[in-house]
């Protein structure tokens, strides 16, 4: 294999398993073997994080605070050396969809964020237990009130729904057994409870296995189910590699589940997998909100984070620790709408100010440019839409991109220094508003 | 009096009822023979103006049981010990159903003939899924996963000359466009803040705005690209680019004029702007917008009423504020949710996921009053626990479709449904 190609695969890599990466974190990958570079980030126990962790540390959050557990999370998958567990966080966070909305304790859902990175690549029955247990989780989908005699059937429903089978793989009457086993499964004092007096321990017949079953053992049930394997199969291949796999596949992720109920070699199976490195699966993805601002960050060396960044990523239609249903984010093309696409514009249009002011003081940019060999439009356009998008796009928008540039802020003079900085600042916000760059 | 309506979803062919036979034989007489030449008919009203529909959906599922109240029937309070809205704080419609105490305007706009409140909505099999039954809502094809909406279908009806002498077809005040908006022909933009929704450009240099978006122009409309998304992405920044900038050009005057008082509140923020959108002639025939929060599986009184009231208040300044900027007369807006809530209370004082419940519409162009009847509450009437429908949903959106915004409810819809005539 050409190191070009390779390289290009382990680019493509560390975007899906991660949110991008900076010229140093590339470097950390380059020069590994593709496989070894799929068992680093698979196996991140091994990564040293206590940079990270000292930096958070230092930053004093306050994680009673919704604003600051969302600039924590920020923090986390833009200064992890292990971006595959940030990246399968936010996955399980999607899945199991709770938010600060109804639950209105922003310790609450830091705690159930902690539950999901421990637990995110492990044995799926013991991370389904724990969030079954979770406080945020039993408040979210009401278990609070699932009592004996009149059980409350969201958290039943939605167990298999939306974490486990997948609709029409249970029936209504499933929902009412399971809502039974689920009774007393309670948060007192903010730590989960077995409240027997609230508990049915009567007789259950659910998904046509009868017992008295408790929650746990329904667990027990759905994460044995051959099912479940397949719905977060398919699941996990959405989300890491996109929608254009085939039966076999999914069937050997689902099979790679069925062995002892892991995740990672779940991951394993997608990432070695020949769909996941085919041309076709390259930036094919709409990139998420978190994808597009931190992949930025990453890719610009901005090492800062704004204090209304959950904002903007709220205006582009993903609010942490705030899904907008139970199912999470639909994500795909449900990312693209005209104002989530503006949102996104104008994040670009921002960051590239702050960035070029920063970069005022550190010298000429006509010096920086020239160390890069840049010094006319071409080399210039070349050289940002490689670093950006791989420069994979249509030959008539480089030479539009090239004639927004204009040769004019290469020439000597004050002026031109003026419009160097004007039209580069330009360039890279066009490059940024690119369908090209939307997509991962 | 009240106009009464018995509704048959299940009309068909031979068993037509005499409403329906005329409605059919108004559909032949304007040339059932060119379904399109009816589809592109544009219904003004005196002024000449053109008509606009306001589809809110109550997003979680909205308790009907509470909103319109049947206090005259006893079963109600067997069924609601705890939750049960008192007979004598209703605000009632008739003899046997009231609104919610929290909803004082929206009893002032029943009185004054503009709130028209069908009972019992709903449709066959009912799915207790959220996503499926918004789904079944919004692109009205209950047996099949549709792709398009029943508005978006509605668009694609329109014919070409029409669509073009609109700034804008429909408009989408929501960060996600909702299913029923998603049409063939054209890709309906969504705008949440207006603020926000304008193609900026690095603060130090405005003046190469123009140069930018017209470079930004130029790359979308011949970017030629491999992927099954190139298409949505092109299409939905030469959308986003070009609806902006008319946008802001229109609602610039429209912004100033409002002087309705409107509660806070994400809600009012969205109908303000629509109000300003419809002021400013963007010529839009639908909004959509949606209301969180109506999931209330425990704890529901306090949660519910205030969502009420926040509706009601809401509702009554947009009405104020479209007949302060003289376009009262172009507005009907459509009230939803995905189901209703089951009949009996949980224990948590809160109410599981149900069936059929009411649908609100209102305006100054309604004929307004109580249709439909009230799902019965007798336990052998409940289906699963589960209020039973009266009218199909489809039948509010013919009445909608076909009366208020001339179109052709069948083709939309595939079949006819009998039309509720509250236009």
């Amino acid at each position: 294999m050409t190191e070009k190609l390779k390289g290009q695969q382990i680019r493509h890599l560390l975007r899906r398993a991660g949110f991008g990466f900076t010229p140093v974190e590339y470097l950390a990958y380059r020069d590994l073997e593709y496989e070894e570079a799929v068992e680093r980030l698979l196996n991140f126990e091994g990564e040293d994080n206590s940079a990270l962790e000292a930096l958070i540390e230092s930053q004093n959050f306050d994680f009673t605070n919704g604003d600051d557990i969302k600039r924590w999370w920020l923090f986390r998958m833009l200064f992890t050396r292990r971006p595959l567990e940030e990246k399968l966080t936010l996955f399980w966070h999607g899945h199991f969809a709770t938010s600060l909305k109804k639950v209105r304790n922003p310790y609450a859902m830091y705690v159930q964020n902690r539950l999901f990175r421990k637990l995110c690549m492990g044995d799926f029955g013991n991370l389904l237990l724990a969030v079954s247990k979770d406080p945020a989780m039993i408040v979210w989908l009401d278990n609070q009130q699932n009592r004996k005699g009149k059980p409350n059937e969201n958290f039943a429903r939605e167990i298999m729904e939306l974490f486990t089978l997948g609709i029409g793989h249970y029936s209504e009457a499933d929902v009412k057994e399971a809502a039974r086993a689920f009774t007393g499964w309670q948060v007192k004092n903010g730590v989960f409870t077995f409240n027997k007096g609230a508990h049915d321990a009567g007789k259950k017949l659910f998904l046509a296995e009868s017992g008295n079953f408790d929650g746990t053992q329904v667990i027990s049930i759905l994460s044995r189910h051959k099912q479940t394997g397949r719905f977060l199969a398919a699941k996990l291949l959405n989300f890491f590699l996109g929608a254009n796999f085939d039966r076999a596949l999914l069937k050997r992720v689902a099979g790679a589940y069925e062995v002892d109920r892991q995740i990672r070699p779940m991951l394993k199976t997608i990432f070695l997998s020949k769909a996941f490195l085919s041309r076709e699966n390259q930036f094919s993805l709409v990139k998420s909100p978190c994808q597009y601002v931190v992949g930025t960050l990453k890719h610009l060396q901005i090492s800062t984070i704004d204090g209304d960044l959950p904002r903007l990523l709220s205006a582009m239609g993903q609010d942490l620790f705030a899904p907008p249903s139970v199912k999470g984010w639909d994500g795909g093309t449900a990312w693209l709408s005209s104002d989530t696409m503006m949102a996104r514009f104008n994040f670009a249009n921002r960051i590239i100010g702050e960035k070029f002011d920063a970069l005022k003081k550190q010298g000429s940019l006509k010096d920086l440019l020239a160390e890069k060999g840049v010094d006319d439009p071409r080399t210039c356009v070349a050289y940002f839409l490689q670093l950006l998008v791989e420069g994979d796009v249509p030959p008539p928008v480089v030479k539009r991109l090239e004639d927004y540039l204009g040769k004019e802020p290469f020439l000597k003079g004050a002026e031109a220094k003026t419009l160097l900085d004007e039209r580069l600042r330009g360039l890279l916000h066009l490059i940024m508003t690119l369908p090209s760059y939307q997509l991962v | 009096m009240n106009p009464q309506l018995q509704s048959d979803p299940k009309l068909e062919g031979g068993k037509t009822s005499r409403r329906h036979f005329l409605a059919l034989s108004l559909l032949t007489m304007t040339g059932l023979a060119q379904p399109a030449a009816l589809a592109g008919r544009v219904l003004e009203d005196k002024s000449g103006r053109r008509r606009c529909l306001v589809v809110l959906t109550l997003s979680g599922g909205n308790d009907g049981l509470n909103t319109v109240v049947p206090y005259g029937m006893g079963r109600y309070y067997d069924l609601r010990p705890k939750l049960a809205v008192k007979g004598e704080t209703v605000l009632p419609l008739d003899g046997m159903v009231g609104l919610n105490p929290s909803m004082g305007e929206l009893a002032a706009l029943y009185k004054e003939g503009k709130l028209a409140v069908v009972q019992g909505v709903g449709y066959p099999e009912p799915n207790r899924s959220h996503f499926r039954s918004i789904e079944i809502w919004q692109t009205a094809q209950p047996d099949i996963i549709g792709d398009t909406g029943w508005l978006g279908r509605y668009l694609d009806l329109q014919d070409k000359s029409d669509l073009a002498s609109r700034m804008l077809a429909a408009v989408n005040i929501d960060p996600v466009l909702p299913k029923s908006l998603l049409a063939r022909k054209i890709t309906v933009p969504s705008v949440y803040d207006l603020g926000d929704f304008r193609f900026k450009v690095d603060s130090h240099y405005q003046d190469d705005r123009e140069r930018q978006l017209s470079c930004f122009r130029d790359i979308y409309k011949d970017y030629q690209f491999k992927g099954a998304l190139a298409g949505q992405l092109v299409k939905t920044g030469l959308a986003a680019s070009a609806a902006s900038e008319k946008l802001h050009k229109l609602t610039a005057d429209a912004a100033a004029k409002s002087s309705a008082a409107y509660p806070d509140g994400r809600l009012s923020a969205s109908l303000r702007l629509i109000a300003q959108m419809v002021a400013g002639q963007v010529g839009a025939r639908v909004y959509t917008l949606q209301m969180d929060g109506f999931d209330t599986h425990a704890n529901q009184s306090r949660t519910h009423n205030s969502l009420l009231s926040n509706l009601s208040r809401s509702l009554k300044a947009f009405l104020d504020d479209l007949e302060s900027r003289g376009v009262a007369d172009e507005v009907l807006v459509l009230v939803h949710s995905e189901f209703g809530r089951r009949a009996q209370e949980n224990d948590g004082r809160g109410t599981d996921h149900g069936a059929a419940a009411p649908c609100f519409v209102l305006g100054k162009g309604v004929k307004g009053g109580l249709y439909g009847e009230h799902p019965e509450l007798a336990a052998n009437k409940l289906v699963q626990g589960d209020l039973g429908f009266k009218t199909d949903f489809r039948s509010v959106y013919s009445a909608l479709l076909e009366d208020w915004l001339g179109s052709d409810a069948r083709a939309i819809l595939g079949r006819s449904f009998e039309k509720i005539p509250f236009v």
